[in-house]
Order: structure tokens, then C-alpha cells, then sequence
């Protein structure tokens, strides 16, 4: 199977975005709801923290909605939900040993939605085991290096992509340049050149502005 | 039989983890939802299975020598054995196809023949699925699952393996292949058979295509790649409705279809699986003639048996069907899933007065069958075992030789005393065991 379309290109690639989100936002999430046990009013700083509209009322209903509304396109059920559009399109490509573990992380989720406050951690935590267990697997069974090849750039923007829009420090940032980098050069994805070169110059000054950073890496890739 | 019982359960986690889902629109909302999985299988005995291996190979062989026939010569219809108006005005008849010669001549490269057996084990073929039938990948994938859930049962019953069916069809696929890359055509993720569209190209290796990722260019059939790369394609298992598949010669509304395949296909340069205009063969008014097709076409008596049938279309049969209408299940040839099925004495007095009359007006729209009693198969419900009526779908392979997958799909219905085990409209699946010995 040497060759992939437009659109299965694209479903990939959204496929890394989707990926790195959930999983990100999951692990921000555990920190930030740490927090919020002693201090209930602080989900409003972690939605200026996450740049996410502050749509809601209290702590519990932002716990209800952020992480299980599907209306919400914030919420970690909706990229989630992303990351199984994208995934099952796939099938031919990334196998079904591998969707199987978007299928158990959806099914842990609803497991969550269902619990009682108390209990719902644990499941996150195994949606994010099972996301880990996704990538592991892409990387374990894909053998075209291509398709590998784009699902890891999705996630690498990504990931980037949302270390500046949580301000992340410089080391932080430095790390994922340079992983994002490492899939720029593999051109695995048509590139935006003078978009990466900006980047490269910018992310090398002394103080990130991270609106500028952010703009760069959005557009890093002609997708 | 009853050993994987215990393991129900597993069984079916495991069927959820790997996604064995159909799509069902419902209130004009789409959704995916678990085919339900009976853990006590069908169990065929293999002498069992080696008539019904031979009645079934006989019954695709008449048909694929009948689609040989009705889009060229046309000597069934000389000869008188099956009525020229008849034939021509069945809705699966294509005259686009006319004169058409696939690859290697084979026209239904898949059939899911659909069977029952009687309370007498008498088996009866109901219909013939010859256009885009599905259903083989939930037994392929759920015998894997069971073996994993309960190596055991597979290890002490002689049972014949069934998840070669991908490799099967590969074969046939390269077979009719025309010089260039093997691709599934789906018309896309909301396509209620999906899951199987995916599945059968990632087990047969083969890529999984849209419409839109295909492309006519200088009378070949090409696949698009991102980098504007094109690939020739040589061979379109299709799961695309004829009436989709090209807008420039059937429906031209299609957003579904790629335009120009049928000029490609006309050239003999893309084999498409199974061929367009498979209709007219597998019409429910045809069945009533396939006994007919196999001693004029093969010479030999047929071996699997029709449900006793008639056709409103003539005289006698009308009035037969108009006399013991309370006995009789009566199809609308234009539907299919379970659709347009009406058991005679299920409606009143009034509905059955109009029913009849739409017989006489449009007598070719419909045909009349004996119900068979099926035999009841053994489900599991909740914690006791019922009895529920259910069907066998055989899928026989056409390629360089013709041959019968050692399974089929097993529906079943969820709800006492129904006939209908479609899935679409709540049916379950169970699996098939063909015992070698």
C-alpha cells in the first residue's frame, strides 16, 4: 500500500492533532483539578490558562461540560470523539488491533461520564493509558513509514501548538521545537517554508511571544 | 455447542473493543450501534455442508451463465424459458450494460444466497443477493474472537477455519484484476455496512477508496494519490449501488459515483466486483426461474430447492395468491432488508381488500410465497435459552473457480415468532461452524 489520498492525508494528520490534544488536555486537567479540590473558583484561571471561553457556572458543571460535553468543542468527549472520526476512516491503513484501543478510551470516557465525582479520575486515566497504548501501536504495527510519518507530524504540531497556548517555559517549548523540527525535515507533509524559518528565528529569542509563535506554527503545514 | 456460553460475555467486550458496528439512520440521525452476538453458533455437519456446497455452486454458476446470457444473446429468452417482458422490465436490468463483457466473463463475483431450513431440515433458498451483498466480515471477525475467548471449544471440534474469506476474496479480486492495484470502493463512513467495507481492505490488504480518490483519465481507471501521483486500478470491489456508481450513465445526481468508471469498465480495462446490472438476475421476480436457469443452462436437475412460489404476473398464479392470500408472505420485488414483506393474514380486513388490489394493478411488482416454518435455532437470553427463527446467508466466491465459504452469516431474530432477522431492523448474528469430519 504505497500510496494514500488527499483526504486519508488529511484524516492522518488531524488523527496526530486530535491524538496530542486529548491526551495533553487530560494531563493539564489532572493538574489543574488538583488545584480546584481546595480552591473551587480556580477553573475560571485554568480556562484563561487553557485560552478556552469560561462558559461555565461552577466547578462541577465546568468538570460536567469541559471534559463530557459533546456540544462543547472544547470538551476532552469531543476530541476524543475527533480522534475516533479520524481513526476509523483509517482502518485499511492503521489496523483495527490499533483502533481498538480509540474504542476502549471511548468507552472508558462514557465509563467516566457515568461516575460519581469521586470515581471518574481513574477512568481519565485510563483513556489516557489507552491513547498512549494507540500511539504505541501505530508505531509498533504501521509499517508504511508514511503514514507514521504524518500522524506524528499531526501530533508534533500539536503538541507545540498547544505548549505556547499554555504558555509553557522556554525549555518546554525548546523540546518541542526541536521534535517538531525533526518531522519537518522527514517533509512528510508539504511545509510552509517561510513559516518554519520565521519559527526557527523566533522561538530562538530570549522571550517568546507566543502570539506571533502561535500564528507560525498554525500554519506550518500546507494541509 | 453450548461451550463459549460462559465466555458470552468476553466474546462480546471483544466485539466492542474492535468496533463490530453497523450504521442505522433512525429519525434522520445516523449512529453506529453493536450487531448483536449469539454465542451458541450453527453448527452444520459437513455432509450437510457438502450438499449445500454443490446446490449453492450449481445455483451461482445458472446465474453467472444467466447474466452471460441476458446482456448478450439473449437465447434464454428465445428459447421461451423466461418471459421477455418479464425480464426486461425488472428494475435491475440494465440496458447500459448491453453487450458488456467482464473480465473473465463472471458477473457475480460474490452472492450471498440466502437460505433457511425447515422444521423438516429441508433447506430452501429465499433469495439471491447478487448486487452488493454483506455480511461475511462479523462471522470472520467474531470467530477470531472466540478462539481468543475460548481456545478450548476450538481445540476439542473439528470445526472449519472461516477467516480465510479476506484471502478468498483477494483471490478473486487478482483473478479478474485487469493490470493495475486492487481497491474497495465505499461510499463513505455513514455507509450502514462500513465497518465491513474497511475491515475486508485492511484483512485483504488491499486500499480503501472514495469516489472522489478515483479518476477517468485517457480510458483507464486511475487512484489519486496526496502528491498527485496516479495509480492504474485493475480491479473496484464496489460497494456502491449501480444506480450511484457513475453519473454520466446512471443517476446524474450521484455525488457518490466516479464519473466516466462505466466507459473504462465497457473497455474492459477495470474489473468491477460484483459487475453492474447484477439485478436482473437476482430480481425477486427472476428467483422464481432460477430452478429453470439451471437445467437450461447446466443441464442438471437443481439441487437446492426454491420456497414454493408465484407470480401474480400470471393468471393462474394471481389467482391463486388472490384466493389464499391469508397463507402467503408477500414481497415487493423493489424492496429489500426486511422491507415490503407482508404476511398475508397479519392485516385487516380492509388493508388486505387494498393490498389485493394493488396486486391486480401492478401484478409484476410483487410475488407470493409459502411461509416456511423455519426451524428454530437456540439463542441466548438473558439467562435462559430461547427458540428464535433465523436465516443462513451463504457467501459463494466466483474467481477462477467457484467456491463456498465454509461459514455464512447466521442472523437471528430478537423477537418471538418473527421472520425478520435483518439487522436493520434488530436482528442478531451468530456464527457458523462447518464441522470438517
Amino acid at each position: 500500500m504505497g500510496t494514500i489520498s488527499i483526504e486519508k492525508m488529511d484524516h492522518l494528520y488531524w488523527l496526530g492533532r486530535y491524538t496530542e490534544r486529548t491526551y495533553t488536555t487530560i494531563r493539564e486537567f489532572f493538574d489543574g483539578f488538583d488545584i480546584m479540590i481546595e480552591e473551587p473558583d480556580d477553573y475560571i484561571t485554568y480556562c484563561q490558562y487553557l485560552d478556552i471561553p469560561n462558559v461555565y457556572e461552577s466547578v462541577s458543571d465546568f468538570t460536567k461540560r469541559y471534559l463530557f460535553d459533546m456540544e462543547n468543542i472544547n470538551s476532552v468527549m469531543a476530541t476524543l470523539n475527533g480522534i475516533y472520526d479520524n481513526a476509523v476512516v483509517m482502518r485499511d491503513a492503521i489496523g483495527t488491533e490499533s483502533i481498538s484501543y480509540v474504542e476502549l478510551a471511548l468507552s472508558e470516557m462514557e465509563m467516566a461520564k457515568s461516575t460519581a465525582e469521586s470515581g471518574f479520575l481513574m477512568h481519565l486515566q485510563r483513556v489516557i493509558d489507552y491513547l498512549l497504548a494507540f500511539i504505541a501501536c501505530i508505531d509498533e504495527n504501521v509499517e508504511e513509514r508514511k503514514i507514521r510519518g504524518i500522524f506524528k507530524t499531526g501530533k508534533r504540531q500539536e503538541k507545540m501548538d498547544l505548549l505556547l497556548r499554555l504558555r509553557k517555559n522556554k525549555e518546554q517549548v525548546m523540546k518541542a521545537f526541536h521534535m517538531l523540527t525533526a518531522r519537518v525535515l522527514r517533509a512528510d507533509l508539504p511545509i510552509n517554508r517561510k513559516a518554519y524559518d520565521e519559527l526557527s528565528v523566533l522561538v530562538n529569542e530570549e522571550e517568546l511571544c507566543y502570539p506571533e509563535l502561535i500564528t507560525l506554527v498554525e500554519n506550518l503545514f500546507e494541509v | 455447542m453450548y461451550s463459549l456460553i460462559p465466555h458470552a460475555e468476553d466474546i462480546n467486550s471483544l466485539l466492542a473493543r474492535y468496533g463490530v458496528k453497523f450504521g442505522i439512520y433512525k429519525n434522520n440521525t445516523y449512529r453506529e450501534q453493536l450487531f448483536p452476538f449469539d454465542a451458541i453458533p450453527r453448527v452444520i455437519e459437513k455432509k450437510e455442508f457438502d450438499y449445500l456446497e454443490k446446490g449453492l455452486i450449481q445455483r451461482v454458476d445458472a446465474l453467472n451463465a444467466f447474466l452471460n446470457d441476458i446482456y448478450g444473446e439473449k437465447k434464454i429468452i428465445k428459447d421461451g424459458i423466461v418471459p421477455e417482458e418479464f425480464a426486461f422490465i425488472s428494475t435491475g436490468y440494465l440496458p447500459e450494460c448491453e453487450g458488456i463483457v467482464p473480465s473473465k466473463k463472471i458477473y457475480s463475483h460474490i452472492s450471498g444466497i440466502d437460505l433457511v431450513q425447515a422444521k423438516d431440515g429441508t433447506w430452501y433458498v429465499l433469495e439471491d443477493n447478487l448486487r452488493v451483498p454483506s455480511g461475511a466480515s462479523f462471522p470472520m471477525i467474531a470467530r477470531k474472537l472466540c478462539r481468543r475467548a475460548d481456545p478450548e471449544t476450538f481445540r476439542t471440534h473439528a470445526i472449519e477455519d472461516n477467516r480465510n474469506y479476506a484471502s478468498m476474496l483477494r483471490e478473486v479480486m487478482d483473478y479478474v484484476n485487469t493490470g493495475g492495484i486492487n481497491v474497495i470502493l465505499t461510499p463513505g463512513r455513514y455507509n450502514s455496512a462500513f465497518f465491513e467495507h474497511s475491515y475486508l481492505a485492511e484483512q485483504a490488504g488491499v486500499l480503501l477508496v472514495k469516489p472522489n480518490d478515483l479518476v477517468v483519465k485517457d480510458g483507464y481507471l486511475y487512484f489519486k494519490g496526496f502528491s498527485d501521483s496516479l495509480e492504474k486500478v485493475g480491479a473496484v470491489y464496489r460497494r456502491i449501488s449501480d444506480e450511484y456508481m457513475d453519473p454520466m450513465t446512471f443517476c446524474e445526481e450521484s455525488v457518490i459515483g466516479v464519473p466516466h468508471i462505466m466507459e473504462v469498465y465497457r473497455k474492459g480495462n477495470v474489473a468491477l466486483i460484483n459487475a453492474p446490472g447484477n439485478g436482473a438476475a437476482d430480481d425477486k421476480g427472476i428467483y422464481y426461474f432460477v430452478p429453470k436457469m439451471i437445467s437450461y443452462y447446466l443441464k442438471e436437475e437443481p439441487i437446492l430447492h426454491n420456497a414454493p412460489t408465484y407470480l401474480p404476473y400470471y393468471e393462474e398464479d394471481r389467482d391463486y395468491v388472490l384466493e389464499h392470500f391469508d397463507e402467503l408472505v408477500i414481497k415487493d420485488v423493489a424492496e429489500a432488508g426486511g422491507y415490503g414483506v407482508v404476511f398475508g393474514n397479519s392485516l385487516t380486513e380492509e388493508q388486505k381488500a387494498e393490498f389485493k388490489e394493488k396486486i391486480k394493478t401492478e401484478p409484476r411488482r410483487f410475488i407470493a410465497q409459502e411461509v416456511i416454518d423455519f426451524k428454530d435455532l437456540e439463542i441466548k437470553d438473558h439467562d435462559t435459552i430461547v427458540q428464535r427463527k433465523a436465516d443462513l446467508r451463504a457467501f459463494v466466491l466466483s474467481g477462477k473457480e467457484t467456491k463456498v465459504w465454509k461459514s455464512g452469516l447466521t442472523r437471528y431474530s430478537t423477537v418471538p415468532d418473527s421472520f425478520i432477522v435483518n439487522s436493520s431492523q434488530g436482528g442478531g448474528f451468530k456464527d457458523t461452524w462447518v464441522l470438517s469430519q
